[in-house]
């Protein structure tokens, strides 16, 4: 009998992390004793947890996206511009739609070049970063119309509005991991590459599908950061793929591949806000946070090293008692 | 066995490099004067140190991300110390500043078990960190003891300073690759891990060995780069990893390891410093460089891809 994992608290470690380090940090901090400052983590991790969605289901498949911040900064500036001719409901769509062509072209280097993902990610995090600052010729963009400020700083139901994005998509992504042939063809790849294509799945069709989504979720996240910071630059969210990358792996997704919650992803995104901000409260040195982060993510890479190291002893140890069992009732 | 596959596959890049060089040649014939030669040359001397460096880490079928990073402290250490160490002593710290991260690098993939490319993938934004704390995000400019700029400027035994360590690397480099029992030990991890750990190679050790060579190569690419800008800042070097894997890979060095080339390597950094030359003589504004750039890395690394299936094809 499983329990449903929702329920299941030795898959929700991340979630007694985060709820332990906001006692120790109410504790410590009367900051942390207001309700603003956790609906402002809340904000602030939805935008790394969403690009997170999609980069969950990358690394399930034994992958990595390396250029999604430089591909967020051209996607905001392309939803800056547009966005006051289109209305709302029209720019999502097409800065979901061109976030999924940036995946798409990314996944054929990938899949059909058979470019190393990681490299070839690595050569689009320059590519799209210079096209953003040729379209832009290096100047920030702006929108003028107000209203679509509301999307990345507003509230609904006093619930923060990106925060509101977070929940359906972590929702839509945790129904297309576990209930769609996608998702579970996902799983196997990222289980056994060579076992999925003996049993007939299209791997190369799949993988450039799985880079399609991260440039779909990407493209949202892109939408609520420009609404957020009211503008779009070439030079924004530098280092955003790690943010990104910190999340999904310290949520317990196996680097290994075949392993992964898109709902712990979004927790983990919600222990790195709530990091920064107590680092911020606490008054810790800007470049100081980078070393912190660092370390956690080092801390996070490990982990399931560490796990399965531990694994592996304990199935060796009880091994080796059945075997001492066996023999001596022989 | 050398059909003719395979000789291009050695020498592929040779060509490729004479190939742009002519067509550079045509179109500005400014590209082969020799100030704009003598000046290709110790443009190239950065990149290809490290990617000599590079090299042993690749062949063994690993990475080194962090390397940008290094050459970012780097310019800070030299920027701080040399006005009290002068040149020579400040080198000689960063020599050991460098080693030592180059170690940790190893250990942690050693000891915790993390691919080279995640856990140097955290450490570039550690080591990044640890620059800009120790120069509080300041430029570090040299302003007493030019001492450093020998590095640039001077010549040994009649040969531009930067050019002739350039050569020194790389020949040093060649001799382990091919004759050390370090070198062996490289390309035989790269070429089979596990085999290499049953067959008594100290995987360990020489992995972590391979993390100090291209932190200490880094660390010589940044003293030439420190002694150009005379100036030590925690934001040089983004995106250098990228430059110097390009270079090892565009150099023929196999991304699935065991094959490594040490000349094609230093012929791609000349071929890289060539294109970017020549782009900058043909009046190309820098976004539009950087595009090229990352343009000429899928290339090298479709072809690289391409090579690999041609191998796989004839077994």
């Amino acid at each position: 009998m499983s329990r449903p994992p929702w329920f299941d608290l030795r898959e929700r470690g991340i979630l007694i992390a985060v709820a332990l380090f906001w006692a120790i940090c109410a504790l410590a901090n009367p900051m942390f004793h207001e309700e603003s400052t956790y609906l402002s983590i809340l904000r602030e991790a939805s935008f790394v947890g969403v690009a997170g969605i999609g980069m969950t289901f990358c690394i399930i498949s034994g992958d990595f996206d390396l250029s999604v911040g430089s591909m967020l900064s051209l996607l905001a500036i392309a939803c800056v511009a547009m966005v006051g001719h289109t209305g709302l409901i029209l720019a999502v769509v097409l800065v979901t739609l061109l976030g999924a062509a940036c995946g798409t072209l990314n996944g054929a280097l990938i899949a059909i070049l058979r470019i190393p993902a990681f490299i070839a990610t690595l050569a689009m995090y320059f590519i799209y970063r210079a096209l953003a600052y040729i379209v832009t010729n290096g100047q920030p963009v702006q929108f003028q119309e107000r209203w679509f400020t509301a999307v990345g700083n507003g509230n609904l139901a006093g619930i923060p509005i990106p925060f509101v994005y977070l929940l359906i998509l972590t929702a839509a992504g945790t129904y297309i991991l576990r209930r769609t042939p996608f998702g579970r063809q996902v799983l196997a790849i990222g289980n056994s590459r060579r076992a999925s294509e003996i049993s007939g799945i299209r791997i190369a069709r799949i993988r450039i599908l799985i880079f399609a989504v991260v440039g779909a979720f990407t493209g949202i996240a892109a939408l609520l950061i420009s609404s957020r910071l009211w503008s779009a630059n070439s030079g924004m969210k530098i280092g955003y793929e790690f943010d990104v990358i910190a999340a999904v792996v310290l949520g317990g997704t196996s680097l290994a591949g075949g392993k992964g919650s898109v709902v712990n992803t979004s927790i983990a995104a919600v222990f790195f806000a709530s990091l920064n901000t107590a680092m911020n409260m606490f008054h810790v040195d800007s470049y100081m946070q980078r070393v912190v982060i660092g370390i956690v993510l080092l801390f996070a890479f490990s982990l399931n090293g560490i796990r399965s190291y531990v694994g592996e002893r304990l199935r060796l140890r009880r091994a080796a008692r059945d075997l001492g069992l066996a023999a001596r009732r022989a | 066995m050398r059909g003719p596959a395979r000789l291009l596959e050695s020498y592929f890049v040779y060509l490729v490099a004479a190939v742009t060089l002519a067509v550079f040649a045509l179109l500005t014939p400014n590209i082969l004067t020799g100030a704009n030669i003598i000046n290709l040359l110790t443009n190239a001397a950065t990149v290809a140190i490290a990617a000599a460096g590079m090299t042993f880490a690749i062949t063994a079928g690993g990475f080194d991300l962090s390397i940008g990073s290094i050459l970012a402290l780097t310019t800070c250490v030299l920027g701080k110390l040399v006005p009290h160490l002068g040149a020579w002593g400040a080198v000689a710290v960063a020599l050991l500043v460098g080693g030592v991260l180059g170690a940790v690098n190893g250990l942690i993939v050693t000891r915790l078990r993390i691919q080279t490319f995640v856990a140097t993938l955290s450490t570039m934004i550690v080591y990044r960190g640890l620059a800009l704390i120790y120069t509080a995000g300041r430029d570090a400019t040299l302003y007493a003891n030019l001492d450093v700029k020998y590095f640039t400027a001077g010549a040994l035994l009649g040969v531009p300073f930067p050019i002739a360590l350039t050569l020194l690397v790389f020949l040093t480099a060649y001799a382990v690759y091919r004759w050390t029992p370090f070198g062996v030990f490289v390309r035989g991890i790269g070429s089979n891990q596990v085999a290499a750990q049953v067959s008594g190679i100290p995987v360990d050790a020489v992995l972590i060995g391979v993390f100090v060579v291209t932190a200490t190569t880094t660390v010589l690419s940044g003293t030439l780069l420190t002694s150009q800008l005379l100036t030590g800042n925690g934001r040089v070097g983004l995106g250098f990893e990228l430059e110097v894997i390009t270079a090892t890979i565009l150099g023929g060095t196999s991304l699935s390891g065991g094959r490594g080339n040490v000349w094609g390597t230093l012929v791609a950094a000349l071929l890289l410093t060539i294109i970017a030359n020549g782009l900058n003589l043909l009046g190309l504004a820098d976004p539009y460089q950087r595009l090229a750039k990352g343009l000429i890395f899928i290339v090298a690394l479709a072809l690289d891809s391409l090579l690999r299936l041609l191998r796989e094809r004839r077994r």
